[in-house]
């Protein structure tokens, strides 16, 4: 039993643990759409535009308001994507760590009762 | 392989060691291993590490037993490909399992755990009868795994769990056998329970979908006022995690997404009930799921057409330009109406948006999924040809019976989860018998789910079963469904006696009627047909009409349980769309009378003066049980008594009576001659149950119509506690006068409130009447006061031909006795 318990740790276990990295960090990038943020990171805050008039002077408003818009959707965007990353690293980095202690994992009861035992 | 599971084997000592580590256990470790992880920390602190050290040995033994169990021991996937038995037990089920394993303990482990649960609660079993039905014997449990690895070859998954178990156990015991089949269940019915199980744990394990967050969000535009008059559809499957339901017409969501990929709009079209909406929600989860590119952030909104339509005017039209912008601003939006029709002008409360949708159809500036009724979509297909050209048309077929059963199935748990109850599946089998009979204004699965849900307020210790469907449709549609219960038992046994209370001989016809209708209550006769129906032939003033009349009072409870339609009065061609209307006109129809009193006695009076066309509608109506109306929606005659009547024949009739003095055998040879004559086309005379003849009515017979007549005069007469009696040469005077040779005894009536009644009103008025009294009257007082208050009636001078040129032909039944008799009866019982 032991034997199979050690075998699952550190074959299908470990794997799990790796696979885990990746299913953490896709997560988190869905949570932010950090792919559709940044294919929308130029487009105008909340599709919020304004049609342009006649005049030289009404088209003029209106390619300076979405310019103003799209520079908000680009601002709220960019801090977001950049929240996002953050996110993710923390989220990949934690995932390795664990990775990397999970085969330790047995051995630490070893090594304890070992340093317990030697003081 | 082995018939029985190793429990030695090392898949099994797994299993259960994780059955062993319980939720609470789990809890306990968790804190433990906490702890010690803190009092380790607190030794290192007090310079005491080895004990230390010792505690991080403790600490960690429990964290990775956790680990271990959480991801391996809880799971624990079969072991594939299987070798033994055990490698496909579900480890649940397995862990539980302990020697000696005879199937009465095989039945305690399926009963500890849920999918054994699921079953038997579905399957409204009784634990402890089904146990004590089930063998002891270990040898015994062979046959049931083997029946249980059986199963697994037809199940979705190598998974050998409880609800497989136990249906193994079912069918593997005589006794268990005998069990289902006492509560009307086959073991079919348990294949289905069990696929029922198993495709609601597929749809509970699934994992909770990711559609994306803020990104998506962000991406489409400001919709105040859609927000406001709809519902985001996408928005509430992202928060379920996706659509976790069984969708039935899944084949049909690649030709809705194909048309709106290249910017069409699409209408759906289906029946009421026949799965729009759940395909519009599928539909939703699949662009979630982003797999379409040129789709990948559109959301489905559903505009609240009963809101919309709560404005009127330039309010209106002002709005509809308002959402159609906003749609069109926020760029990945798909709208869906639901009951489209209301939105062009069809319905009660409907406005026509035909001008304003065109255009922005025609441009495919927004994409718009409109689900239409096949009659609305034919409609607007006539009158509106523009704008259905303008979608993409796309017909939900009628579903297979497998498929009905599933989507019910699936939303039974819903219903279950809502309102708190356990919906057998029985009630299932039974929602979907008793609405396809009763509510075929609505489409499968919708109107079975319906049924269910209409069900729920009559459940009995929060559990729908069968009979509590039965009870649903008896109470919402007035019908009489569930096996007749001993009162009713016995009125259907006796019922030529309770209708003879009420109606003068005639022995041969109402035998011929009693009977049919008691095979209709007992289920033996076609469900699809009207429980019973009769041409009634015979001359006027006989009875027909009052036998008809009498049915409705004894087996309908009521003998206003009647729709009359007088057929003389449907001679033209253009009297079909008259007799057919959907109660939209101002005239009653009759299939609005009969959707509005389905449990009723339908009398055709005279029905071979109809016009042909009628008649030929009236072969659908026997031979179908339904009619269509001009929309296009079925009315039922299923739970109907149809009795046709006609005065042909009824010169042959009392001819052939006065010569033979019996009507037996003259059945056909009269049919053969109105047919011959024209009279009656074959194919109408061979769709009803029975051709009945009534022969004209002796002397003897119709003294005892006058009793009867009487009977209800004292009936009224007890409030004032009167009683009116008459001399035998009183009585022979007024069934002198009540019989005409033209119209039978159908003067009756009118001679009895004019001799008798005005007698009476006259005594009481003189003061000669005084409470408890009984009236005596004598033919002196019948004439005198006949005469003084109508000297048009029909005097004794002029007497009518005497009813005992007529021989008596059929055994007399005995006097009808002082029974239940209606207060005050609307018409004598030979009004015919």
């Amino acid at each position: 039993m032991i034997f199979d318990m050690l075998r699952w740790w550190y074959v299908s276990g470990w794997l799990l643990a790796l696979q885990r990295i990746a299913t953490w960090t896709k997560g988190v990038e869905q949570a932010f759409s950090l792919v559709i943020l940044l294919q929308t990171l130029f487009s105008p805050w909340k599709r919020i535009i304004t049609v342009g008039g006649k005049g030289l002077d009404a088209k003029f408003h209106a390619a300076l308001d979405n310019f103003l818009s799209s520079c908000i959707g680009f601002v709220v965007r960019l801090f977001v994507i950049l929240g996002a990353l953050v996110a993710m690293t923390v989220v990949f980095v934690s995932g390795v760590v664990i990775a990397a202690i999970w085969p330790l994992l047995p051995l630490v009861f070893i090594g304890a009762i070992v340093k317990a035992v030697t003081g | 392989m082995n018939p029985l599971p190793n429990l030695k084997s090392l898949r099994a000592r797994k299993a259960r060691i994780g059955s062993e580590i319980t939720p609470a256990i789990r809890k306990v470790l968790r804190l433990l291993a906490i702890l010690i992880l803190a009092a380790a920390a607190y030794c290192f602190y007090a310079g005491i590490p080895r004990i230390g050290y010792l505690a991080i040995a403790f600490a960690d033994v429990i964290v990775v037993l956790l680990l271990w169990y959480t991801y391996h021991l809880q799971k624990l996937p079969p072991s594939l490909p299987a070798k033994q038995l055990e490698d496909i037990i579900d480890p649940a089920l397995l862990g539980k399992l302990k020697a000696p394993v005879t199937p009465q303990r095989l039945w305690d482990v399926v009963m500890k755990l849920p999918e054994g649960q699921f079953m038997c609660d579905h399957l409204f079993l009784h634990s402890d009868t089904v146990k004590n039905n089930l063998s002891n014997a270990e040898a015994d449990s062979a046959q049931t795994w083997q029946q249980a690895y059986g199963l697994i070859n037809h199940a979705r998954t190598p998974n050998l769990h409880a609800g497989t178990l136990l249906v193994a156990l079912l069918l593997t015991s005589p006794g268990a056998q005998q069990y289902l089949t006492f509560n009307k269940l086959r073991p079919e019915d348990t294949f289905e329970a069990l696929n029922w199980l198993e495709r609601q744990m597929e749809l509970w394990n699934r994992p909770k979908q990711n559609f994306g967050g803020i990104g998506r969000d962000w991406a489409k535009g400001y919709t105040p006022t859609l927000e406001q008059f709809g519902q985001n559809i996408s928005q509430s499957v992202q928060y379920a995690g996706g659509f976790r339901h069984y969708v039935a017409h899944a084949d049909m969501l690649d030709g809705i997404v194909s048309n709106l990929a290249r910017g069409a709009s699409v209408a759906l079209i289906a029946p009421d009930g026949g799965g729009k909406s759940t395909l519009v929600r599928a539909l939703a989860e699949r662009l979630l799921q982003g797999k379409n590119r040129e789709l990948q952030y559109y959301q489905v909104f559903s505009l609240n057409a009963s809101l919309i339509l709560s404005y009127s005017g330039q309010q209106l039209e002002s709005l509809m330009l308002t959402l159609f912008g906003e749609a069109v601003a926020s760029g990945n939006m798909i709208l869906f109406l639901d009951d489209a029709q209301l939105f062009f002008g069809s319905g009660t409360g409907a406005f026509d948006m035909s001008q304003i949708l065109l255009p922005v159809l025609k441009s495919r500036n927004v994409r718009i999924i409109a689900a239409f009724e096949p009659r609305d979509w034919q409609q607007m297909q006539a009158t509106r040809q523009a704008l259905t050209t303008s979608f993409a048309s796309i017909t939900l077929t009628d579903l297979p019976q497998e498929e009905i059963y599933k989507v019910i199935e699936d939303n039974t748990m819903q219903l279950e989860q809502r309102n708190g109850v356990l919906i057998t599946f029985e009630a299932i089998i039974e929602a979907y018998r008793l609405s396809g009979q009763y509510m075929q204004e609505l489409a499968y699965p919708g109107k079975a789910i319906n049924l269910l849900e209409q069900s729920i307020p009559y459940a009995q210790e929060r559990v729908i079963t069968r009979e509590t469907v039965q009870a649903a449709v008896e109470k919402t549609k007035g019908v009489k469904v569930s096996v007749a219960a001993a009162p009713e038992a016995d009125m259907l046994l006796h019922l030529e006696d309770r209708i003879h209370e009420r109606m003068i001989n005639q022995v041969r016809a109402v035998n011929d009627v009693a009977a049919a209708l008691r095979r209709g209550r007992a289920g033996v006769s076609s469900p699809n047909r009207p429980v019973g129906s009769f041409l009634f032939l015979g001359p006027t003033g006989v009875g027909k009409t009052e036998l008809a009349r009498s049915l409705a009072a004894v087996y309908f409870g009521d003998e206003h349980q009647m729709i009359r339609l007088d057929m003389s009065e449907y001679q033209r061609p253009e009297d079909v769309t008259r007799l057919l209307s959907g109660g939209s006109k101002t005239e009653r129809s009759l299939l609005s009378a009969i959707r509005e009193q389905p449990f009723a006695v339908v009398l055709l009076d005279e029905v071979e003066k109809a016009h042909p066309n009628i008649l030929n509608l009236l072969l659908q109506m026997l031979d179908e049980g339904q009619l269509t109306d001009e929309q296009g929606r079925p009315a039922s005659f299923r739970s109907s008594i149809i009795i046709a009547t006609s005065n042909a024949g009824a010169a042959d009739i009392t001819q052939h009576v006065r010569e033979q003095g019996t009507l037996e055998n003259f059945e056909r040879p009269l049919i053969d001659k109105l047919i011959a004559a024209g009279q009656f086309k074959p194919e109408l005379i061979n769709r009803f149950d029975e051709v009945v003849l009534f022969r004209p009515l002796n002397e003897d017979e119709l003294s005892q119509v006058a009793q009867v007549m009487l009977k209800g005069v004292n009936q009224t007469l007890a409030v004032q506690q009167l009683t009116v009696q008459l001399t035998p040469e009183a009585l022979k005077t007024i069934v002198h006068q009540g019989y005409d040779p033209e119209f039978g005894a159908r003067p009756m009536r009118r001679i009895i409130q004019k001799t008798v009644e005005n007698a009476i009103a006259m005594k009481i008025l003189r003061g000669q009447a005084q409470p408890g009294s009984v009236i005596t009257l004598d033919v002196p007082d019948l004439t005198q006061d006949q005469n003084s208050s109508d000297a048009n009636s029909n005097p004794p001078g002029n007497p009518p031909v005497p009813p005992q040129q007529t021989p008596p032909t059929t055994p007399q039944p005995p006097t009808p006795p002082a029974a239940p008799m209606p207060p005050q009866p609307p018409a004598g019982p030979y009004a015919g």
